[in-house]
């Protein structure tokens, strides 16, 4: 189970591919969906499944090289260039895949950076960038050095919440 | 059959409390989420899922909504009964005769000891495309759930016990302070 990281353990370094398993919840205005994340990260596609707490599907998010699916429970499937409008469309809020890859990972996406907080233990607490703020918490220690168990992602109006219950390749 | 035992247990099952296992299986048949807990239930309608590993999350039940609390998220989702009977195994086990009302059932034949029937939806939107529900004499012991994404989730009971007193308590839920409610 996971272990708090010992003090002074630096963060993880960016992982080009990762398994994360955990609960999420997005809300956006009145929108929003939660249940429990699959997400499988590798640098030229991306996998992610969310399942309601009984374990049924909700939607699964596919991103390749020519773009992104997404399929909900109902079985349709929608298709556009990248997730934020997609997910727009289809859940009615706007989903920041290609940064969030980085952000979950206690890494700043590319770009530039508003604002970086480290904690005391030299981990990044919070960080702002392109209108969002990121929030860490509940580290683990892991093989690489200490990931985040608790992400909060706010901005646009949106707001995420990530609960990481395992860290995987 | 397991038809006739599935009507036997909802009329002699006017409550019940259990343990129960859960595992995700996804396409490739590789476990991807596992839980335990607790259920209790009282026809019609009310119940409460107590998911103790491995993480706090409550499914409740009571009698006109559908509660999911997530400790950890610190967040409560509500929705009416009624629209959760098609996508809630808990709610459906909690029904009067809700399972026939919404599938139609057929004789599955034994496996593992168990009679077994399938439920496949009578309108397109529940989420489920099939359920499977395996039974030792009148006791359900296996409830088997499959979704549109070929997900499949096991759900084991173990150590029913029929008709026991139940706190009707246990079927009340208040959002604990502080914490994010989405729904109606």
């Amino acid at each position: 189970c996971a272990t708090t990281p010992p003090p002074g353990m630096p963060s993880a370094g960016l992982m080009a591919s990762f398994h994360l398993v955990g609960r999420i919840s997005v809300r956006q205005g009145e929108q929003g969906f939660s249940g429990s994340l699959d997400w499988w990260h590798r640098p030229a596609a991306d996998e992610l499944q969310i399942l309601s707490p009984l374990g049924q599907g909700v939607a699964r998010l596919v991103r390749g090289p020519d773009g992104v699916s997404l399929t909900t429970a109902d079985g349709v499937v929608e298709r556009a260039l990248e997730a934020e409008s997609l997910t727009e469309r289809i859940l009615g809020l706007s989903l920041p895949l290609d940064p969030l890859a980085y952000w979950v990972q206690a890494q700043p996406a590319p770009g530039p950076l508003e604002l970086l907080r480290r904690d005391q233990d030299g981990r990044i607490a919070a960080l702002e960038q392109q209108g969002w703020r990121i929030e860490y918490g509940a580290w683990r220690a892991a093989p690489g050095g200490a990931l985040p168990g608790r992400i909060t992602v706010e901005g646009h109006g949106l707001r995420l919440k990530l609960v990481v219950d395992a860290w995987g390749p | 059959g397991a038809i006739d035992s599935l009507r036997a247990f909802v009329r002699e099952t006017q409550s019940a409390r259990a343990q129960f296992s859960q595992v995700v299986l996804d396409r490739a048949g590789q476990p991807r989420q596992q839980a335990a807990g607790v259920m209790v239930f009282a026809r019609p309608g009310r119940f409460r899922w107590t998911y103790d590993k491995p993480y706090e999350q409550v499914i409740v039940g009571d009698g006109a909504k559908l509660w999911v609390y997530d400790k950890d998220l610190e967040q409560v989702t509500v929705k009416p009964l009624g629209e959760a009977l098609g996508s809630s195994p808990a709610a459906l086990l909690a029904g009067d005769n809700e399972i026939e009302k919404f599938f139609t059932l057929r004789e599955a034949g034994s496996r593992d000891g168990l009679a077994w029937l399938e439920a496949v939806p009578k309108s397109r939107d529940t989420a489920f495309e099939q359920i499977r529900m395996g039974f030792a004499g009148n006791g359900l012991r296996v409830m088997e759930l499959k979704d549109s994404f070929g997900n499949r989730t096991v759900i084991r009971f173990e150590h029913l016990e029929r008709n026991p007193r139940l706190d009707p308590q246990l079927f009340r839920f208040t959002p604990p302070k502080g914490v994010d409610v989405i729904g109606e």
